[in-house]
């Protein structure tokens, strides 16, 4: 489909795929703790590759990713506490809670990616705040205090989830690698590079923009439903924009729209803040504000990128994915 | 009863509104001139928030005079913020100057974290309220809608009257054909950006007698501001004010007849709404 | 053949606010045939362009191609259709290749391509004739500008566009490109069995080029004829005055 000059398309494939492999053998054998701690950087990578999927292969900057995990949360919650007298295996609950993130995103993707550029990302903005205001309003879903569900699932050891969310990265890294070869990957390309021009060469691109926002939600509400059953709880602050900020600056810092991309940013991220945050707590978010200031002005095409010109400085033809 | 509520929902609707429309007239100048968004706006309005809150709290001030305080704080930091970091995002893509944005007020609401812990702060006033026919028309919000008229007027007279306001209406109008009459076009974004952000700022030290104060509270001023400004139409002050009184009033009818919870979401409504069926603003010309 | 013209352009009009770039614009294009547009700046030819391909959808009037009412359907569509155009200002997808530039609209642009499977060949047909099948794995980015332009060309021709709109494709190049150009264009047209439309400032090419020749003017149809007689008439002449007319 696509020229052959991307020939690291698939060797970064394969060090995504071996990474999550290693994570994944050393978050089984080791104690709880560590476990707890590679979840949540499993988690970041999860969400950093779902909004790459929508960000950065279209180039439109999404302020509101973080409601489709939110949605996830609390459709599995929603499920878990209504279906509890005939009780599902869990994990049909968190697929549904990616369906119903992914249902969401082309009901509101349908009128909100009309618009372009800055317009859309506040558009996203709003409609964050807009679900989570209605959540916090509505009796039903627990106002802000959320809904509890220990109890009406069964105790879930870390491994188990850990197992889940792991199958989730693998889904989610390959998924990524197929898009990026497929013919919506081609068309998402081109909308980055040029829309108007893009649409005159015969790409829909109403329904390319659509299809990718709405896959990216999926893996958003899934990895939502996940840390649901891990906290048994499903409330509001899974909206809250700081989280929005880990997951740009992750994709900022390790280069958007690529494979490799999402996997460095968030590692590094991940690690990095876990140790500011117990360094220097509280003051770890400014030092992120000025990170995301310096890189983009800076680094705007990320780690990769500047792997990428180095690359192209040292006279070699080919490109690190 | 009926007509009570109702006239009690639409001063108090027509007095937010006011002062809304005031935290919107920085970004809708900002925006005009330089067509960037302003997301660290709510920020600052919390910004301003503080001032008079630390002001009062720790040397008991009375909030009218930590106005021009919040005044010199916002002058400042606009200057500072223009020279050191956004004169290097002017022209560029509009999305790297959103994102840079979006850092600083990430910075801003994390610095007043930590600098003024997580609880929610009230600045304490005694002025006196109205009562007309039952209707109360509380001081609070009074004496800042009025400040906030005054201040717009005073605006609008610059924009008309001076060569420098004229300057920065030729600016948001074209700025090509600006800078061929001879006009400095730098250094109407280097003003027209301090005085957006000097606005945004004293705007909240308004604010402050009205909302409670809290360092993430900036978001949701950041989208009332943004509905505002595009619904008004961006770059017109008057605009500005019209669609503040329709926000205020939205918001207040929302309070009154359904929850006051759900107000901010009826506003981001309105606000996705504008986009998808006017974006041009009530005052606009049609693309 | 068939004798009925690819292009209808009947009382179109286009609105920006409270300002009229087309005024009840029309025209006819028979097959094959190469019309050149011209007009003083300003006077709607590009806004003509973006109201044909879909761009704009049109205030009042229709576009009929081959037949069929094209107005107001999305540019994605059109160019299925078998509409393609070349930009003012080259616009190449500056993240891909040359190669993949034309791969576009070959894999999306032309449902014939996807049936058939032949859009690698497609691809490579379309960069032989615009001279570029050397530069084929180069960025976009780093063509010349007259490579650029015929990049343009090029992507069009991929779509296997029966009717092909170049907007200023000679702007800004020396004299000896743009007699390679032109020949490049007749030879296409003659090769493909394209009909063309032509927005030009230069006039030499526009002459040389055209068989017939429109002119607009502040949004309105001004003039229609061969090119020695639009040269002749006077209120052409007129419209012109003032403008530097390139010999």
């Amino acid at each position: 489909m696509m020229s052959t000059k991307n020939l690291l398309g698939k060797s970064s494939l394969i060090i995504s795929l071996a990474f999550a492999v290693v994570v994944g053998i050393i978050g089984f054998m080791t104690e709880a703790a560590t476990t707890a701690y590679l979840y949540a950087m499993i988690e970041l990578l999860i969400l950093a590759y779902s909004l790459n999927i929508f960000t950065g292969f279209s180039g439109y900057v999404n302020f509101g990713h973080v409601i489709y995990y939110g949605l996830g949360a609390y459709v599995v919650a929603v499920l878990a506490f209504n279906l509890v007298a005939t009780p599902l295996p869990t994990f049909l609950y968190v697929i549904a809670g990616g369906v119903f993130a992914s249902l969401a995103a082309i009901a509101i993707g349908f009128p909100v990616l009309k618009l372009r550029g800055d317009y859309f990302a506040i558009a996203t903005l709003g409609v964050n705040e807009a679900v989570k205001v209605i959540i916090i309003n509505t009796k039903q879903l627990g106002e802000s205090r959320g809904i509890a569900i220990l109890g009406y699932i069964p105790t879930y050891d870390i491994k188990g989830l850990y197992a889940m969310v792991m199958v989730t990265l693998f889904a989610v890294i390959l998924f990524t690698y197929f898009v990026y070869k497929s013919r919506l990957g081609y068309g998402l390309r081109a909308i980055k590079d040029d829309e108007d021009v893009a649409e005159a060469m015969g790409v829909n691109t109403r329904r390319y923009k659509i299809i990718s926002y709405s896959l990216g939600a999926f893996f958003a509400g899934v990895a939502g439903g996940i840390i649901t059953l891990l906290y048994a709880y499903a409330f509001p602050d899974y909206f809250v924009i700081g989280r929005t900020i880990d997951m740009l600056v992750a994709l900022v810092l390790g280069g958007f729209g690529t494979i490799l991309g999402p996997l460095i940013g968030s590692v590094l991220y991940y690690i990095v803040k876990d140790y500011l945050l117990i360094r220097f707590p509280f003051y770890h978010q400014i030092i992120f504000g000025v990170a995301l200031i310096v890189l983009i002005l800076f680094l705007p095409s990320g780690i990769v990128g500047l792997i990428n010109r180095l690359l192209m400085k040292k006279g070699k033809r080919f490109r690190l994915d | 009863m009926f007509l009570d509520l109702l006239a009690q929902t639409i001063v108090t609707g027509v007095l937010v509104g006011l002062i809304l429309s005031l935290a919107s007239i920085g970004m809708t100048i900002i925006f005009g001139i330089m067509r960037i968004f302003n997301i660290a706006s709510g920020d600052l309005v919390i910004l301003g928030c503080y001032v008079i809150f630390w002001l009062n709290a720790v040397f008991a001030l009375d909030p009218i005079i930590g106005f021009p305080v919040a005044i010199l704080v916002g002058a400042v930091l606009g200057a500072g913020l223009y020279y050191f970091l956004i004169r290097h995002i002017v022209r560029t893509v509009g999305l790297r100057s959103l994102m840079v944005l979006f850092g600083v007020s990430s910075i801003l609401s994390n610095s007043m974290l930590v600098a003024w812990e997580p609880l929610t702060r009230t600045v304490p006033v005694f002025y006196p309220n109205w009562v007309v026919a039952e209707v109360v028309i509380p001081g609070n919000k009074l004496l800042p809608a009025i400040v906030s008229v005054i201040t717009t007027i005073v605006l609008l007279v610059v924009l008309n009257y001076t060569y420098f306001g004229r300057s920065i209406r030729a600016t948001v109008s074209n700025w090509k054909a600006a800078s061929l009459v001879g006009i400095n076009v730098n250094k109407i974004y280097a003003a027209g950006f301090t005085i957006g952000i000097t606005l945004t700022v004293f705007s909240g030290a308004l604010i402050s007698l009205v909302y409670p104060i809290e360092p993430y509270g900036g978001l949701p001023f950041s989208l009332y501001a943004f509905t505002i400004v595009i619904l008004g139409t961006v770059g017109d002050p008057v605009g500005c004010l019209v669609a503040g009184l329709i926000i205020g009033l939205a918001t207040s009818f929302t309070g009154s007849y359904w929850t006051q919870g759900m107000a901010p979401a009826v506003s981001y409504i309105i606000l996705v709404l504008t986009f998808l069926i006017r974006p041009e603003g009530l005052f606009g010309k049609r693309r | 053949m068939n004798q009925e013209p690819i292009l209808k352009v009947d009382n179109v009009v286009k609105r920006f606010g409270g300002l009229y770039a087309l005024r009840k614009v029309s025209l006819e294009l028979e097959r094959g045939i190469i019309l050149g547009l011209i007009g003083p700046n300003g006077s709607g030819k590009t806004t003509l362009f973006n109201v044909i391909t879909g761009a704009y959808a049109p205030d009042g009037g229709t576009i009929y191609f081959e037949g069929e009412d094209i107005s107001g359907l999305k540019p994605h569509k059109i160019a299925r259709k078998g509409i393609g155009r070349t930009y003012q200002v080259a616009r190449p997808f500056s993240s891909m290749t040359v190669e993949e530039n034309v791969h576009v609209s070959a894999a999306f642009g032309c449902a014939e391509n996807e049936r058939s499977g032949e859009t690698r060949e497609v691809c490579y047909n379309a960069l032989k004739m615009t001279n570029l099948e050397s530069k084929a794995d180069n960025p976009a980015d780093s063509l010349t500008l007259s490579e650029k332009r015929r990049l343009e060309i090029a992507r069009a021709l991929a779509l296997r566009s029966k009717l092909l709109l170049l907007d200023e494709t000679m702007a800004g190049l020396t004299p000896t490109e743009m007699d390679m150009t032109l020949e490049m264009i007749r030879r296409i047209k003659s090769e493909v069995g394209l009909s063309i439309i032509v927005v030009e400032h230069v006039m030499r090419a526009i002459m040389a080029l055209s068989e017939r020749i429109v002119v607009l003017s502040e949004g309105e149809k001004l003039a229609e004829g061969s090119p020695k007689e639009i040269a002749q008439n006077p209120l052409v002449l007129e419209a012109y005055l003032g403008e530097e007319v390139a010999e």
